[in-house]
This record gives structure tokens, C-alpha cells and sequence, in this order.
């Protein structure tokens, strides 16, 4: 089992060292004195090796310690800071028992969890299932018990506790959970069920147990004497027993290929967190192939348009889920709240005149409301994944005269259709502040219009610009370029810093056009200048 | 019509793929490229297409003793793993494709005489580029410059993924084409080569080399070819 545990630990040090190397490269400055050629050095991996391994030591020690600190230290502490030591510490073990050997049993169970490294290790690198299991799970009791210790008795301590309590909690939660182990692999036995991908079962376990955990808190008291019922002889000695039948189990157990194999199917995203992300992404953008019925194929539906219009009505005639759904939607929500308003009139006009006034006082909201109502960013994802990713390889598409055709149409549609609920938004919050008894006049009414429509028009550029500028999306649909989203962040920032000032609804508006109006020239003479050197799948 | 190109290198990280590639290919003649895996088969015709820049060096059309730099729309480039915008129907992406390169199209064909060509069932032509299979989408990326007629056709590994009876009609197809362009397509099947091409080029150590034409069908081309290739990897 010693060289079995040797060779996995080898494999794990490999792929962690060069994760580490890969990590190191990508670092701005130090990375560049990096090349290809370190993954190569044979020492300098092996000095790699042993800091990952030193690393994921001193993790182990420190997540526990951030467990009980966080999760059920801190919120006793909270909750409960008045009562008696003593209680708090029969809190304490009655948190951590419902989550611990509750939750953690059926969320937290190693022996069929699909993972990367079993894949590596039985399927590819052909390590007996069962020496690698063994192994893998020895490891695992081992080191749970070791890295919970020195948390035990801190906490122990903490709670004035005897410090052997501390260590002989480590040792029955350990043993508990080599039975909660034995269980898993009980019922995969018996049932072909793997526990641990029931997500809906082990959500409600979760949510069960974290409910059933911290309901006391509020309570005052455990219900229990926790620590003479839990460090009693013949609790203690049950709990060895358990674990000993248990590890007996799991050690003669004989179809751990099985178990393996139930788990390590070379399609389960699980295994591969990177491909789960980017199929979510994909999933979030994709043309659906039963959206379009035999004759909404058929050629005519489009007649009359030709180049660069044609594919643009088609495109978005088959991407009606991205635009046209978003915007209902947002009327939907708008008409409501209005609709509310209306009520708040009738009922309340004391209330609602105090909302007028605030509504009124607190115009640059609009900026941050605005920035929620436009479409554009999901827009722009769709139309790289399912559109221009295929088509910028092609020469004619990434002319400068495709690329601008290309743009414009774009523009004149996203602005379209912002200019929905925009238009929406305005005729609302004009009509409530003119009911409201407010002073509210014809001035007034068309600035905060104006500012309205000039956002919606702002941030449909915004989108479009951002697009075409940065380009940021790779074939895997996750942000590539920094810059994207450091400007992104300067635009939201600048949207909040607007809500800290007061001001008239006319000056309001005077300055939200104008920065609008600036921003989008800008914008439209980068894009104009440059897209067509940005503007590629990189 | 001649491609010239001259002295075109390019390297990525620190791996240098292509160290200055000199040759001149002529008009009316096939060429299959030839090279192991990761030769840089590919990112030669990438260089040449413009997706990527040339660190150095430049291709260029000769025509009538006059030399041009290459353009990007001069260029037919069937990729090996064929990319098309998904939600369109095959026949919308060539009533698009033709809408936008009206002008170098002479010919006057309609889009279904085009399909015609390439053998394209009436029924296929109108279901989304989503649904195709490889050899599908493959024939659609040769239909692009069946209709420009561009001066250079590439070709990254277009055979490989047609049945026996789609690859004889295509190899038809180009041989009809090729007075008018030059042709070049990689590939690392040396029967495929032997079989189609006119002119053997072998890309090895990052430098083109060629063929002489009468080793192409003596009995020993195999092992030349092979000794060739091996060769390469020793340094």
C-alpha cells in the first residue's frame, strides 16, 4: 500500500507542481522569465513538488482551523456571547455534530466521488482499483484526523474545556465518518446508487442540517448536555466499534472497479470543472436547433435583404431568446413596479408622495437602473459563440468595410430595442411623479426623458464598443482580455459615484447627455479607427 | 500567375516553426504539401491567409512580371476542421457568402446550380449548418471558392473526411479547377498526394523542400519520401 500511496502522491506532486509552474508563467513581470523549458527541469520540479506538498499540508492544517473558527466558533459567538461557557460549549459540539457528522457524512464523502485524479490514476495510469482506493482512503482517514487535532484543541481550550476532549473528538468524528465512508459504499453496493451525485438529496441534507444546526442559537440552549453525552464510555466505545467494522468493510470490500468505474465515465463534467464551466457558458448562448420548424428554413423568409442585412435579420430572427425575451421581461418587471405605484397613490398618498420626493431626490439612480435595463453584454456573447467566431477566420468578414456594415447593424438593433423599455421607464417615473402632486412640469419631464433615452443609448454603444474593441471572449466564452473588464468596472464606478450627487433633474440631465454624447463619440471613432485590427478570435 | 513567397518565418513561444520558407508555386498545378504532425503545415497556411501574422518575410502574386503582396481575398481557405456559422441554413451562408463577394463573381449561376456542383441534397440545403455532418460542411467550405474563384486555394486536410465516392467527385473537381488557380493542400497521406498532385512539396525542419516530379510515381517514392521526412528529425 506504501508504494501504491507513493506512486499517487508522485502523480499528484507532478500535475500539482506544474499547475504551480503554469500558474507562476501566467504572473505579469516574473512570469516572462519563465519558458516551456521548466517543465522540463527535473529539480526544479522536484523543489516544486515539495512546496505544493508543504502548501496542501499547511491548507489541510488551516482549512479546519477556518472551519470551526468560521462556521461554528464565530456565530455561537455571535448569537450566544452572554451565556455561560459551559452552554456555549454545548452549542458548539451540537453545531458541529449536526454538520460534521451530519452534513459532512453525506456531502463530503470521498469513497465515490468523481474525480480527476481517479480518472488519471485507474483509468489512464492503470493502478489496480482497489490498491488505489485502499490507499486514497487510508490517506484520507489518516490525514482528517491529523489536521483536525490541533483545531480540536484550540477550540477546547477556548471553551475551557479539558483538552482531551479536543483529541478524542478528532478521533470519533474520524471514525465516524470511516463508517459514513463504509455506508457510501454500502449502498452503491447494494442499490447502484452513488449518494454523492443525488445533488437534489444532498442539497436538502445540507439545507436540513445547517437549519436544524444554528435554530438553537437563537434558542439559547443545545437541548442536550452535549460533552457527557458525547464523551460518555459507551458512546466512545460504539463509535471505535463502528469504525473498526467499518474499516473492515472497506478494506475487504471486492468490487471497487465497479465503484471506480460508476464514477470516472470520460463524459462526466464533474470530472473536469474547466469543460463544466464552458459548456455552461455555451449552453447560456447556443442556438437551439428545435427552435426552428422546417419552414421557418425555408429560403424567402429573408427575401429582399442581401449581404451583411441579411445575415444580421437572420441572426437575430433566430436569436429572439436573447433579445426579445430579456425586454419583455423588463417591461414586465417595469409595468409592475409602476402598477404598484399606482396602487401606492390610492392607498397611500402620504407614503407614496414621500417615494415621489425621494424619487425626485435621487434621479442618478437612473445610471445604475439604466445599466440593469440594456441588453448588450449576453447579445454580444451570443453573437461571437454563434456568429462571428466561425466567420472571422474568413478574409472577406474581417475587412474593415464587413466589419463597420457589420457594426452599424448591429447598433441601429441593440439601440432598437433598449430603446423599449427606455421609452417605458420614462412614460413611468414621469406620469407617477406628475400623480404624486409633486411640482413635476413640462421641463422637468423632458429632461429626465432625455437622460433616460440618452443612458439607454450609451450603454447599448457601450456594449457593442466594448465588443468590438477588446475583443474579450475566447472559443471557451470565458473573458480573456483584463481590459474588458477593468473598463467595465470604471463605467459602473462612475454610475455610482453619479448616485452620490444631488441635483436638479434639468442639470441632471444636461450632464448625463452630454457625458453620453461624449462617450459615444469616442467610442464610435475608436471603433471606426481600430475595430478592424481588434476585432479577431483570439 | 505565380505565389511567390519569400523568406516567411514564424515562431511561437520559443519554438521557431517556420525558418524562412522560399518557393515559388506556379498557375495550373496542384501541390500537396507534405509534413509529419506539427510540421507547421498549418500554421503556413495561416500565415499566407493572414489569421495569423508572419514574423517575417512576405508572399506575394506575380503576375505578368509584376509582384504584388497577397491579399487577403485572393485567398480560398478550406480549414481542416470546417467552421460555419451554425444558425444559418447551408443555403442562407451562400446566398450570404455570395452577397458579399458579388463582385468577383462572374459566372450566372444560382445558389442551388452552385449546390448542384458539389452534389448537395435539395433537402439538406435548407436545415441548419448545425445539424451537418463533417463531410457536409467540408463540401460547403469548397463551395466558398467554387464561387470567388480566388487565385489560391488552400487546402488543410480537405479529403480526409469524404467518403470514396464525395473525394473522387472533389479530386474531379479540382482537377477541373486547376488551370485557372494554384492549388496547394496539405496533407500526410502520401497516397492522396501521389495520387492528385502534380507537384510534391515537403515542409520538414521549418524549410520547404521539393520533389522532384519523376520521383513522383517511381516505384521507390515511398522510401524517399519517408527518408525525407526522417531525416528532419534528427538534428
Amino acid at each position: 500500500m506504501i508504494s501504491t500511496l507513493n506512486t499517487i502522491m508522485k502523480i499528484r506532486g507532478a500535475s500539482g507542481a506544474n499547475r504551480l509552474l503554469y500558474y507562476f508563467g501566467r504572473l505579469p513581470l516574473i512570469g516572462k522569465l519563465m519558458n516551456d523549458s521548466v517543465y522540463s527541469k527535473t529539480s526544479l520540479k522536484k523543489t516544486f513538488t515539495i512546496v505544493v506538498l508543504i502548501l496542501k499540508i499547511i491548507w489541510g492544517f488551516l482549512t479546519k482551523f477556518a472551519y470551526l473558527g468560521l462556521v461554528v466558533y464565530l456565530p455561537i459567538q455571535l448569537a450566544v456571547k452572554e451565556l455561560q461557557l459551559a452552554d456555549q460549549y454545548d452549542l458548539y459540539l451540537y453545531v458541529l455534530v449536526l454538520l460534521s457528522f451530519g452534513v459532512g457524512t453525506v456531502s463530503n464523502a470521498i469513497i465515490l466521488e468523481p474525480k480527476r485524479d481517479k480518472y488519471i490514476c485507474v483509468k489512464l495510469m492503470r493502478l489496480p482499483a482497489d490498491k488505489y482506493m485502499h490507499a486514497v482512503l487510508a490517506l484520507r482517514a489518516l490525514t482528517f484526523f491529523i489536521y483536525f487535532v490541533p483545531a480540536m484543541l484550540v477550540f477546547a481550550e477556548a471553551y475551557g474545556a479539558p483538552l482531551w476532549q479536543g483529541l478524542l473528538l478528532s478521533l470519533l468524528l474520524s471514525l465516524w465518518r470511516i463508517a459514513g465512508e463504509a455506508l457510501h459504499l454500502w449502498i452503491f453496493d447494494r442499490q447502484g446508487i452513488v449518494l454523492v451525485k443525488k445533488n437534489g438529496f444532498v442539497w436538502i441534507v445540507i439545507g436540513a442540517g445547517y437549519l436544524l444546526a444554528f435554530v438553537p442559537l437563537y434558542m439559547g440552549n443545545s437541548l442536550l448536555d452535549m460533552d457527557s453525552v458525547l464523551f460518555s464510555l459507551p458512546l466512545s466505545l460504539a463509535l471505535v466499534v463502528l469504525g473498526a467494522v467499518s474499516a473492515l468493510y472497506i478494506a475487504r470490500y471486492a468490487g471497487y472497479r465497479n465503484a471506480v468505474d460508476a464514477v470516472t465515465k470520460i463524459d462526466d463534467p464533474l470530472l473536469d470543472m474547466g469543460r463544466m464551466m464552458k459548456e455552461a457558458n455555451m449552453k447560456q448562448v447556443e442556438t437551439k436547433v428545435k427552435d426552428f420548424s422546417a419552414e421557418k428554413l425555408r429560403p424567402g423568409q429573408f427575401a429582399g435583404k442581401s449581404g451583411f442585412a441579411y445575415l444580421n435579420a437572420i441572426f437575430f430572427s433566430r436569436h429572439k431568446r436573447f433579445l426579445i425575451q430579456p425586454i419583455q421581461r423588463r417591461l414586465v418587471i417595469i409595468g409592475a413596479l409602476s402598477a404598484a405605484g399606482l396602487l401606492a397613490t390610492y392607498a397611500s398618498p402620504d407614503t407614496f408622495s414621500k417615494l415621489a420626493r425621494y424619487l425626485i431626490s435621487s434621479l442618478p439612480v437612473l445610471v445604475i437602473a439604466m445599466n440593469f435595463t440594456s441588453i448588450g453584454e449576453r447579445v454580444c456573447k451570443a453573437m461571437f459563440f454563434n456568429c462571428d467566431l466561425s466567420l472571422l477566420r474568413y478574409g472577406f468578414y474581417r475587412e474593415r468595410s464587413a466589419i463597420l456594415s457589420n457594426f452599424r447593424t448591429r447598433l441601429l438593433r441593440i439601440s432598437g430595442l433598449n430603446l423599449i423599455p427606455a421609452a417605458a421607464i420614462s412614460v413611468a417615473v414621469n406620469l407617477l411623479l406628475f400623480l404624486s402632486g409633486e411640482r413635476w412640469g413640462v421641463g422637468e419631464a423632458l429632461s429626465v426623458s432625455g437622460a433616460v433615452l440618452g443612458l439607454s443609448l450609451f450603454f447599448s454603444v457601450h456594449h457593442l464598443f466594448m465588443y468590438y474593441i477588446f475583443q474579450p471572449y475566447s472559443t471557451e466564452l470565458n473573458v480573456k482580455n483584463p481590459f474588458f473588464s477593468i473598463v467595465n468596472s470604471i463605467v459602473l464606478a462612475v454610475g455610482v459615484v453619479c448616485m452620490q450627487f444631488q441635483s436638479t433633474p434639468a442639470r441632471f440631465a444636461i450632464v448625463v447627455v452630454l457625458a453620453a454624447a461624449a462617450y459615444m463619440l469616442i467610442a464610435l471613432f475608436l471603433v471606426y479607427r481600430y475595430s478592424d485590427r481588434t476585432f479577431r478570435v483570439k | 500567375m505565380q505565389l511567390v513567397l519569400d523568406n516567411i518565418r514564424k515562431s511561437f513561444e520559443n519554438k521557431t516553426v517556420l525558418k524562412g520558407i522560399d518557393f515559388t508555386f506556379e498557375q495550373g498545378k496542384i501541390y500537396g504539401l507534405l509534413g509529419r504532425n506539427g510540421a507547421g503545415k498549418t500554421s503556413l497556411f495561416n500565415c499566407l491567409s493572414g489569421e495569423t501574422r508572419m514574423d517575417s518575410g512576405g508572399a506575394f502574386l506575380r503576375r505578368n512580371e509584376v509582384s504584388l503582396p497577397l491579399r487577403e481575398e485572393e485567398i480560398g481557405y478550406v480549414f481542416s476542421l470546417p467552421i460555419l456559422p451554425e444558425f444559418l441554413t447551408g443555403y442562407e451562408f451562400v446566398k450570404f457568402y455570395m452577397d458579399i463577394n458579388q463582385d468577383k463573381i462572374q459566372s450566372g449561376r444560382t445558389i442551388d446550380d452552385y449546390f448542384d456542383i458539389i452534389r448537395f441534397e435539395q433537402e439538406d440545403r435548407h436545415r441548419l449548418i448545425k445539424g451537418y455532418s463533417h463531410g457536409m460542411k467540408n463540401k460547403i467550405q469548397m463551395l466558398c471558392f467554387i464561387i470567388t474563384r480566388p487565385p489560391l486555394i488552400l487546402l488543410d486536410e480537405p479529403l480526409t473526411s469524404f467518403d470514396v465516392v464525395v473525394a473522387l467527385e472533389i479530386k474531379k473537381l479540382l482537377r477541373e479547377m486547376k488551370q485557372d488557380h494554384i492549388i496547394i493542400f496539405s496533407t500526410h497521406i502520401l497516397q492522396l498526394a501521389a495520387d492528385l498532385c502534380d507537384e510534391l512539396v515537403i515542409l520538414n525542419n521549418g524549410v520547404l523542400q521539393e520533389i522532384p516530379a519523376d520521383t513522383l510515381h517511381s516505384p521507390e517514392f515511398e522510401e524517399q519520401i519517408i527518408a525525407l521526412l526522417k531525416d528532419g528529425s534528427h538534428d
